[in-house]
């Protein structure tokens, strides 16, 4: 699905940040990306979602055999690429109903369907918004307006459920939450995970790996992937930290 | 014909008077004569490129109206030219005939009242009674040069909610229009103002919170493009006890239109347990949009609660990126956001069927600038 080869980019500064990333993830994987602070964890999603301030300066992306790097952020949303950001923006006065349904109706559009019915949206809406425990006044408030980390993180569930994806990278989704929602976010990714699809998890912690199982985890430290393993990898970096991975 | 004395003099003297308003004029004459014609840095255009002026042509004659003044209003009003210092509120009252007069009575429900003119020149008079409650909707002149004022005061215990709606306002119009606002005990008036971008409008609002315990809103959206002009000044004044007042302007610049807020509230001495909030908010969205704002508090008194700010930017990138991220186009996002910024203004007056007319004129206007 998608295949990272020899990524590198910078900011308008000049930094380089991503010095050579090499990744493949297929459909039906589950992939955990680690490493200390610093490292290009968030650069990495946020480059593979066509942030304009990162500039790739060598190195290709394929995803589902198009050029990503090639679409624009919007062009790669429809395509299927879910962002799901860490600090989730305010956006006071755009209603939450409003957006979501703009998204849904922009990704048919790009499809070539038809702009959903209210059934469907109303439908799909009451499943989610159950499944993940939010409260109904959520449909009033303005997109992320006044939530607390908690409820921007199943805000971001939520839009993920809504817009089916077909790969999600996940910003450290974790962050900021309590132990109630993070259980309740991670049966929301484990609901949506099927064999069609893939999900990339930028996390610091093992808490949300012991419920949303990986199938690889991945070392990334000074903008490359510098070890990748099974689950076990995770357990082991809970346990010794990264400074023993050469 | 530029807006010069000898020109204003000459488009005076082409009209045709009500014998009763005769001697208004004639002291609106001699004040104009006094104040002259806008200077550079002078107080009450400070903001305004005075070369939008030179433009000006002032239309030759104006109809006459037949209207029966009394005398008590005619003196009063000579005697209240004498302290004007705005060409905005002399000329208006010096060309137009003769003022058209409107007076709201308590009936117990909420009454309807439309304010416009055929002439360019218009000075409207507004009595609301005691307990009344109107909206007022002021459908400004459009004709290519506009010089309206519209004086109301609203008696004790009334609400009064005004819409001037410039959206529809003709784009190579220049607009001159003074405002002078009285309110008794109790008396609440919510007034909203749009406008999408003329060669110049020129808003001046003179307010005066007389009664304890008035409440005044006064609230602008301006979605200007291309060379337009958009100007605001506006003085309010805390004269009795417990009264409340509050100013929320918001700006959408492209190209390289200009606006500016030179606001003052003053809080008077002795007048306690006030409270007055200023707030101009715009977004520049192009290198050569231009912006000025001065948001003034003059406070007399201790007891006082009173906020004043202004923010001017660009769309935030990151509320771009966002909703980007989720397969909105650039244009659909800028389109959304610029909806909300507008759309937060407008909601914060009271719900009326005249604000969900200018909100559906809003709409319309974003769709068609921002396609």
């Amino acid at each position: 699905m998608l295949s990272v080869k020899n990524l590198q980019c910078k900011l308008p500064d000049g930094t380089v940040i991503l010095k050579g990333l090499n990744l493949e993830v297929k459909a039906g994987e589950i992939h955990a990306i680690m490493g200390p602070n610093g490292a290009g964890k968030s650069t990495l999603s946020r480059v593979l979602s066509g942030h304009p301030d990162f500039t790739v300066i060598e190195g290709s992306v394929e995803y589902e055999g198009k050029n990503l790097l090639e679409l624009d952020v919007a062009a790669r949303a429809n395509s299927g690429i879910f962002m799901g950001f860490q600090y989730p923006t305010e956006i006071p006065g755009v209603n939450n109903l409003e957006f979501l349904r703009m998204a849904l109706d922009a990704q048919r559009k790009f499809k070539g369907l038809e702009k959903i019915t209210d059934d469907e949206f109303k439908t799909a809406l009451d499943h989610w918004t159950r499944v993940l425990e939010m409260d109904t006044r959520y449909r009033e408030r303005g997109v992320n307006e006044g939530f607390s980390g908690g409820e921007k993180k199943r805000n971001e569930i939520l839009q993920m459920a809504m817009l089916q994806p077909k790969l999600a990278i996940l910003d450290e989704t974790d962050s900021g939450v309590d132990i109630d929602a993070l259980r309740i976010i991670s049966q929301g990714i484990n609901a949506l995970m099927d064999s069609s699809k893939a999900v990339i998890l930028v996390t610091h912690y093992q808490r949300l790996l012991d419920i949303v199982k990986p199938n690889f985890v991945h070392v990334l430290r000074a903008g490359k992937i510098v070890l990748s393993g099974g689950p076990e990898l995770a357990l082991e970096l809970e346990a010794r930290g990264y400074d023993w991975i050469p | 014909m530029a807006l010069t004395l000898d020109d204003i003099k000459a488009a005076r003297n082409l009209q045709v008077d009500a014998d009763a308003w005769q001697l208004v004029r004639e002291a609106a004459w001699k004040r104009i004569e006094q104040v002259g014609t806008p200077r550079p840095r002078s107080n009450e255009f400070f903001f305004i490129p005075l070369s939008l002026f030179a433009q000006i042509n002032l239309p030759k004659a104006a109809k006459p109206t037949a209207t029966k003044l009394p005398t008590a209003l005619t003196d009063a009003w000579v005697t209240a030219l004498e302290s004007e210092k705005d060409l905005a509120s002399l000329l208006p009252t010096l060309l137009t005939t003769a003022p058209t007069l409107y007076e709201i009575k308590d009936n117990g429900a909420w009454q309807n009242v439309e304010i416009t003119s055929n002439c360019p020149y218009a000075l409207h008079l507004v009595t609301v009674r005691e307990k009344a409650r109107v909206r007022i909707f002021w459908k400004t002149s459009q004709g290519i040069f506009n010089a309206e004022r519209l004086d109301l005061r609203a008696g004790a215990d009334s609400q009064v909610e005004v819409i001037v709606d410039g959206f529809s306002a003709k784009k190579d119009s220049q607009n001159l229009r003074h405002s002078h606002v009285h309110l008794d005990a109790k008396a609440k008036i919510e007034w909203l103002e749009t406008d999408a971008g003329t060669s110049l409008t020129r808003s001046s609002l003179d307010a005066h919170l007389a009664g304890a315990k008035a409440d005044f809103s006064f609230r602008a959206l301006s979605i200007l493009e291309g060379t337009s002009h958009s100007h605001r000044r506006l003085r309010v004044t805390h004269e009795a006890p417990e009264v409340h007042s509050e100013q929320f302007i918001r700006h959408v610049l492209q190209g390289e239109s200009q606006a500016s807020c030179d606001t003052q509230v003053e809080i008077l001495h002795g007048v306690q347990g006030t409270e007055a909030h200023q707030l101009v908010n715009s977004l520049l969205l192009s290198d050569h949009a231009k912006v000025s704002a001065k948001p003034t508090l003059v406070i007399h008194n201790e007891d006082v609660k009173a906020s004043h700010g202004t923010t001017c930017g660009d769309l935030d990138r990151n509320q771009l990126f966002y909703l980007n991220s989720r397969g909105l186009t650039i244009g659909e996002a800028r389109r959304l956001l610029l909806g909300a910024f507008g759309a937060s203004l407008l909601e914060a007056h009271s719900e009326s069927p005249l604000r969900k007319q200018l909100r559906a004129g809003f709409d319309q206007l974003l769709a068609l600038r921002f396609a």
